[in-house]
């Protein structure tokens, strides 16, 4: 492995038990250098532990942790360099703001005049210049915020990891935060890991993102990857919405599978992600990727039970001939199919190519 | 709700200023005659320093003074150090088996009679062949002094709510300079008035010490309680003010430390 190669996080095999509860189960990662690195899942997947176990905080019921090809899973935390931003602030309420800055370089003995310099670049960085002497009291909660991560950006961490810091700003704040933290690591770039159960968030923050569910890794990939293609039926689920509809596998050559549906029609779609032996499976289709067609048109027969105006498009929902439900986002002003009314007769078009053969 | 005002309850005010009359009444008057220039409780007969003067240069009173005051503040010490470390360990441990047992223990010595203390103390010391004096008082003064060191501490780290200590060693800080530069400045308030009750129960006690003092050992307390038995002297108004003063002047401290306590120690946001 060269240089180039090395990866900012490595995980490998990792587990961990709380007793007889698995948290995390047989995870392995690798996170580049530079990179914006998401973990995200439903609450309880085990997103902190996997945090807190970068950090120094729990220790791996197995396997290994590198950090820049160095072991570190044995180091205690005081001696990783990774820094945290906890989703509580933490900032030490006896000192100020500088202070607390202050403090990750003042253990590691950087000499004083340097500290001062790094602490005032630090909260300039985060447009906290004029609020170095208050106390963490006297500041708003996204001021905090920012407190919290410029404490944890002046070590020049070579990992920072961040557990939800967005979630208790309101939803304004959230959304400034957001361009505020892509900035300040692109511009910093320090590698970040990043927790959050928001797929808004991970979609529109990261480079790549981890999903996760009841302790295991799902999926690992960019937004772009893990909803166009996502994996199983968790992920396709769990990011954005999708229809899913239960089908028969007739065949599959080359990652593309002919698949009979409830109705007795044949559909081609994807089937990159599924074992070559499976004889069912789920076909997943985005709703704007879905179409509504007169009845007479070719397509699966249904009946609109539902059509919600959303401004930019219209949400039609359609109940199938087996009662399944398709939700159907089509945009507006795309021509005179947007108007169908409830109780109305139509075919839902699946184009080819569109349709992604799942299993759980 | 009004109809719960506790002061409208018919006798409320006689009944409390009688109360208060009982409990501070005697010691008012003793705060006053000792600065009576008569050798009366009864009468009075002019302003003056003379029984405090008096009192400063009695030699046993000056040996038991020194004692007094040289128990309290070790004992006050030793045990606050031992209180620290049993909160920390309590608090912020992992949990353990028998662990709602040790805070009962920790904190029995309130509840138990001090005269059973007392004597089980020196039958015990009797019992190892330990030579009664100073030390002994020492090592019981500690002892009851833990669970008074004890509460407020640990009041004051269940107040602490958040990860501090990991932000810290987070911040590269090792476990001995997480708890030097955060956790001990945060919980400061609680150790300075553990310090002060437990300074202020040793320097008061009587009945365990009286036991396990020994012959020729002597505290204040002790001190007072044998000059009266011998006869009354104006000189006993004067010491006891000034041991009441102290108190009062350390119980309040304590009090206002414990009363605007862990305002800090979760970070409230203000409104943007
Ligand atoms: N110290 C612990 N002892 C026992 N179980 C624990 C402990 N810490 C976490 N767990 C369990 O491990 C699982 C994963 O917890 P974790 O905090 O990592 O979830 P999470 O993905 O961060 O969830 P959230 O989004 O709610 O923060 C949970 O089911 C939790 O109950
Ligand atoms: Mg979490």
């Amino acid at each position: 492995m060269n240089a180039q190669d090395k990866m900012a996080i490595s995980i490998r095999n990792a587990a961990k038990q709380f007793g007889n509860f698995i948290a995390l189960d047989n995870v392995s990662l690798d996170i580049a250098p530079n990179e914006f690195f998401t973990l995200l899942g439903p609450s309880g997947c085990g997103k902190t532990t996997l945090l807190r176990m970068i950090a120094g905080f729990e220790t791996a019921t197995q396997g290994e942790i590198f950090l820049y090809d160095e072991e570190i899973e044995k180091l205690p935390a005081n001696r990783r360099s990774v820094n945290t931003v906890f989703q509580q602030y933490a900032l030490f309420p006896h000192m100020t703001v500088a202070e607390n800055v202050a403090f990750g370089m003042r253990m590691l003995k950087v000499p004083k005049d340097e500290i001062t310099k790094r602490t005032s670049e630090a909260l300039s960085m985060v447009q906290l210049a004029e609020f170095s002497h208050r106390r963490p009291s006297q500041l708003s909660g996204g001021q905090q915020q920012r407190v919290a991560l410029a404490r944890a950006l002046a070590p020049k961490p070579k990992v920072l990891l961040l557990d939800e810091p967005l979630s208790a700003l309101d939803l304004k704040l959230r959304q400034s935060m957001r361009a505020e933290l892509k900035r300040i690591q692109r511009q910093t770039g320090i590698t970040f890991v990043f927790v959050t159960h928001d797929q808004e968030e991970a979609l529109t923050m990261s480079d790549r993102i981890a999903v996760m569910s009841a302790g295991k890794v799902q999926q690992v990939g960019t937004a772009k990857d893990i909803y166009e293609r996502p994996n199983n039926i968790f992920v396709a689920n769990f990011i954005g919405e999708t229809n899913l509809i239960e089908v028969k596998i007739e065949s599959i050559v080359k990652s593309v599978a002919n698949c009979r549906m409830f109705d007795g029609s044949l559909i081609a779609c994807t089937a990159d992600a599924i074992a070559a032996n499976i004889k069912t499976g789920k076909i997943s289709v985005r709703p704007e990727r879905l179409k509504l067609a007169t009845k007479s048109s070719k397509g699966i027969k249904g009946v609109v039970t539902q059509s919600i105006y959303l401004g930019t498009d219209t949400q039609h929902i359609v109940r199938l001939g087996n009662q399944t439900e398709l939700t159907i986002r089509s945009q507006n002003g795309d021509g005179p199919d947007a108007n169908y009314e409830i109780g109305q007769e139509i075919s839902v078009v699946i184009d080819p190519g569109v349709a992604r053969l799942l299993t759980e | 709700m009004k109809s719960l005002d506790i002061k409208k309850y018919p006798g409320f005010r006689a009944i409390t200023l009688f109360c208060l009359f009982i409990l501070y009444g005697p010691m008012l008057v003793i705060a006053v005659y000792s600065f009576n220039s008569l050798r009366s409780i009864t009468s009075w007969g002019g302003f003056t320093f003379a029984w405090y003067l008096k009192a400063f240069n009695n030699p046993t009173i000056q040996v038991a003074a020194l004692n007094s005051l040289f128990i309290a503040v070790v004992a006050a010490l030793l045990s606050t150090m031992i209180a620290v470390s049993a909160a920390l360990a309590l608090a912020r441990g992992k949990t353990f088996k028998g662990q709602s047992a040790l805070f009962a223990l920790i904190n029995l010595p309130l509840m138990i009679p001090e005269i059973v203390t007392a004597v089980s103390s020196l039958v015990f010391f009797i019992a190892i062949g330990f030579n009664l004096g100073l030390l002994t008082i020492l090592i019981a003064h500690v002892v009851f002094c833990i669970p008074f060191a004890y509460l407020p501490i640990s009041a004051r780290l269940q107040g602490i709510k958040g990860h501090f200590e990991e932000a810290a060693q987070d911040l590269y800080a090792t476990r001995w300079q997480a708890f030097r530069f955060i956790l001990a400045p945060m919980l400061m308030p609680g150790i300075i008035s553990g310090l002060m009750l437990s300074f202020i129960v040793s320097l008061d006690d009587f009945i365990i010490t009286n036991m396990v003092a020994g012959p020729g050992t002597t505290t204040l307390p002790i001190a007072i309680y044998g000059m009266v038995r011998v006869g009354f002297t104006p000189e006993i108004n004067a010491i006891s003010t000034v041991l009441l003063l102290t108190s009062l002047v350390f119980v309040t401290v304590s009090y206002f430390l414990s009363r605007n306590a862990p305002k800090n120690a979760k970070t409230k946001p203000l409104q943007h």
